[in-house]
């Protein structure tokens, strides 16, 4: 796993990561996020790039109508992927909400950050991109769902107009006047960070709801989707996933096909909606003086199981729950209308891109690679293998073609074909002729896992012994 | 029972009588919304999940009578939430608004003047919250297209194509609380800036349901389509606009009077 980026601005960055060092001596003890002034007035306008950071939760990479999804209509995304490289092959660090945004924050592993399964509190010695950035002269803002337990919001950003954790039904629409609202006032000295976070489509998990009552516009039941190709599956699974399908099953054992047909109607309304706010976001940048010095990353924490392989929500490793889309956009300085097929993306990426583009050295350690060498078509020897992680005990690598499960504890381990079985129906860790390969990948996993900087997890959450 | 009363009946108020729609009207609305879930411990075994609905803020209009065919209404939207279930307020979203809307069924939004404050509730004195002033804004509809327009300098504008009569959730509750409005297709400005096209407000079959102890007709409407989440809005036999309930959120009438 190597990256190697030749740094087109060295002289900046090296005087960058001297104040950075200097400031970061003291940086958790004194002064949190409060910016140090890395720059002087002498180094003239700061004209880096502002970065968006524009995420959503809960959003399938299946769930967009530009990602060939009939049964939703994201015309707002969808125009944001005609003006981005759209990297199809993206995973999150660990498909439920807490784990994956503290890894995104952090650029490390869930094991390493503390945040093995939603709300443990992120280690206190990992600095987050808010201080980093905010550290190295941007004026950092968080406008919206932060969710990463332990790290409050005013110790990494400067700016906090809106803080949100509630149903994206009555608030995201305020997350993207909230960003508007940054933009009219900001200081325009400074290139922003601004990481907003809309709520949609997490919502979805009022399914408890749906059962007890037919869909109540019977003139609409056409548009209700059928059961998904995946619907049926391979039900021999490993322990973790098990229990957590079962407790599913026993609200949705009695569900007809109208009810699950509802649920991920409600479900692809909420991507509708989102949709809306993105595109009202959009619309602000692009009609902004800050548009074509802004990089945009697009991405959600994870996905939504949606009634595929019988589940809803998330905290799988099957493609709906992990599999998230990811689109960056500067506008005529990258390539637009691109989807990358070819090269395996995390969102433990996105620390080390935004610090790409911001010109500073990354904190050490962090586990992503900056997408900016794959963005710019530079030279750069990409990852083979990508590697995320589940409710604590879970791991998955996935490589060009296969995607191999495994938890600690558990003696089924999963094996799915992603090229001649995208729907994951069919588990191949079961078949003779695919244990070398199971075996290999196991090995990636052992290899990966002696270079984590993981914390000590009790054994109830990791299982291991 | 509809799908929509399962977990705010108890927030629903009962309201004898009926309102004069000729003279100036106020409308005050409390907030419920549906956040997460619970779980409790009955005999050793856990039930649930229960959902655990919070009072968040409230919506006040004040409309006057029509002059011309012309209705002018001034609105104050709150929404104040915590981060976590029980904790206290974290955040807090006003929108203050003078809207001039068409005398017609579904308040057909002419001009407006809004204001956006968003307001951080937050125990850290040196968190400079108060770097961002209130955004005010003004919008009308002209030739099929939404303006918005910032009232600040400098800032962008905006122009949203539409293809039906534009109507808010505020004008909308105006004309159902007059008796005025009527089944048709709708484009919908959400919060006086969020778009969302070619909504049916489409007759919910009539249904009874308990309100502080008193058995009540009630007659309504749904909001439904692309972009949103169904919004039914529910009218008791004087034509009060009890409550307007979504998928997590619910608008509950708790005062109706002529000005």
């Amino acid at each position: 796993m190597l990256n190697s980026i030749e740094s087109n601005h060295t002289s900046r960055r090296t005087f960058l990561k001297a104040s950075g060092a200097l400031s970061l001596s003291a940086f958790f003890s004194a002064s949190e996020a409060a910016p140090s002034i890395a720059r002087s007035l002498s180094d003239g306008p700061d004209t880096r790039p502002n970065l968006l950071f524009l995420n959503l939760d809960q959003l399938s990479h299946m769930a967009l109508s530009c990602h060939g999804n009939t049964h939703v209509n994201t015309p707002n995304i969808d125009r944001l992927a005609e003006r981005s490289v759209d990297f199809s092959k993206s995973y999150t660090p660990d498909p439920i909400c807490c784990p994956a945004r503290a890894s995104w924050a952090t650029g490390h592993y869930p094991s390493e950050t503390n945040v093995a399964v939603n709300n443990r509190p992120l280690r206190a010695d990992l600095p987050d991109y808010g201080q980093w950035l905010g550290q190295n002269g941007y004026q950092t803002v968080h406008i919206g769902k932060w969710h990463v337990p332990g790290r409050p919001l005013h110790k990494s950003f400067q700016l906090v107009p809106h803080n949100s954790h509630p149903q994206g039904e009555y608030s995201d629409n305020l997350v993207a006047l909230s960003f508007e609202a940054f933009l009219a006032n900001r200081d325009t000295t400074r290139p922003f960070f601004a990481q907003v976070g809309l709520m949609n489509p997490h919502d979805c998990g009022n399914a408890p709801r749906t059962a007890e009552h037919p869909f109540p516009f019977p003139h609409l039941k056409d548009q209700l989707p059928p059961f998904p190709p995946n619907f049926e599956f391979d039900l021999r699974e490993p322990e973790q996933l098990k229990q957590m399908h079962n407790g599913l099953m026993k609200f949705t054992e009695d569900w007809t096909e109208e009810n699950w047909g509802h649920q991920a109607w409600l479900y692809y309304r909420m991507v509708e909606m989102v949709d809306v706010n993105v595109g009202y976001i959009l619309d602000t940048l692009e009609r902004s003086p800050e548009h074509e010095n802004t990089v945009i990353i697009f991405t959600s924490d994870h996905g939504d199981a949606n009634g595929h392989h019988r589940m809803l929500f998330k905290d799988n490793f099957y493609d709906t729950s992990s599999r998230v889309p990811t689109m960056v956009c500067f506008p005529g300085k990258l390539r637009a209308g691109v989807v990358d097929e070819t090269h395996l993306v995390s969102g433990l990426d996105f620390f080390p891109t935004f610090c790409d583009y911001a010109e500073i050295d990354p904190p050490k350690g962090l586990k992503g690679l900056s997408l900016r060498p794959l963005l710019e078509q530079k030279p750069t020897q990409w990852r083979s293998y990508l590697h995320a992680q589940s409710k604590a005990s879970g791991r998955m690598v996935v490589d060009e073609q296969y995607k191999f499960i495994r938890y600690y504890g558990s003696e089924t381990t999963q094996l799915f074909d992603l090229k001649n079985d995208p729907w994951e129906t069919k588990n191949l860790a079961f078949e003779d002729s695919h244990q070398a390969r199971c075996q290999r990948m196991a090995a990636e996993i052992d290899r990966l896992e002696a270079t984590l900087d993981n914390v000590e997890l009790p054994l109830s959450l990791s299982k291991r012994s | 029972m509809h799908t929509s009363f399962d977990i705010y009946p108890s927030y629903l108020r009962h309201f004898p009588n009926g309102i004069a729609a000729s003279n100036p009207l106020r409308l005050r609305y409390d907030i419920h919304a549906m956040r997460n879930y619970a779980y409790r411990n009955e005999g050793g075994k856990r039930v649930g999940p229960f959902p655990q609905v919070r009072p968040e803020g409230s919506l006040e209009i004040s409309s006057e009578s029509s002059v011309n065919g012309v209705k002018k209404m001034v609105i104050q939207h709150s929404r104040e939430w915590s981060t976590w279930t029980g904790q206290e307020p974290a955040s807090k979203q006003d929108i203050t608004a003078q809207i001039h809307y068409a005398d017609d069924a579904i308040g057909t939004l002419l001009n407006w003047r809004m204001s956006y404050t968003s307001s951080p509730i937050l125990p850290v004195k040196s968190y400079r919250y108060d770097q961002l002033g209130p955004m005010q804004k003004h919008g009308r509809v002209k030739n099929r297209t939404i303006e918005l327009t910032a009232a600040r300098k400098g800032m962008p504008n905006m122009e949203l194509g539409t293809s039906h009569s534009v109507t808010s959730l505020y004008t909308l509750i105006e004309r159902f609380q007059l008796n005025k409005a009527q089944a048709t297709t709708v484009d919908y400005l959400d919060d006086l800036t969020m778009l969302r096209p070619g909504l049916e407000l489409t007759p919910l079959p009539d249904d009874t349901i308990e309100i502080e102890g008193t058995l009540t007709d009630v007659h309504g409407y749904a909001l439904v389509g692309p972009a949103i989440l169904p919004l039914f809005i529910w009218m008791d036999t004087h034509s009060n606009v009890l409550a307007v309930i979504g998928r997590n959120v619910a608008y509950t009438l708790t005062s109706a009077a002529n000005r």
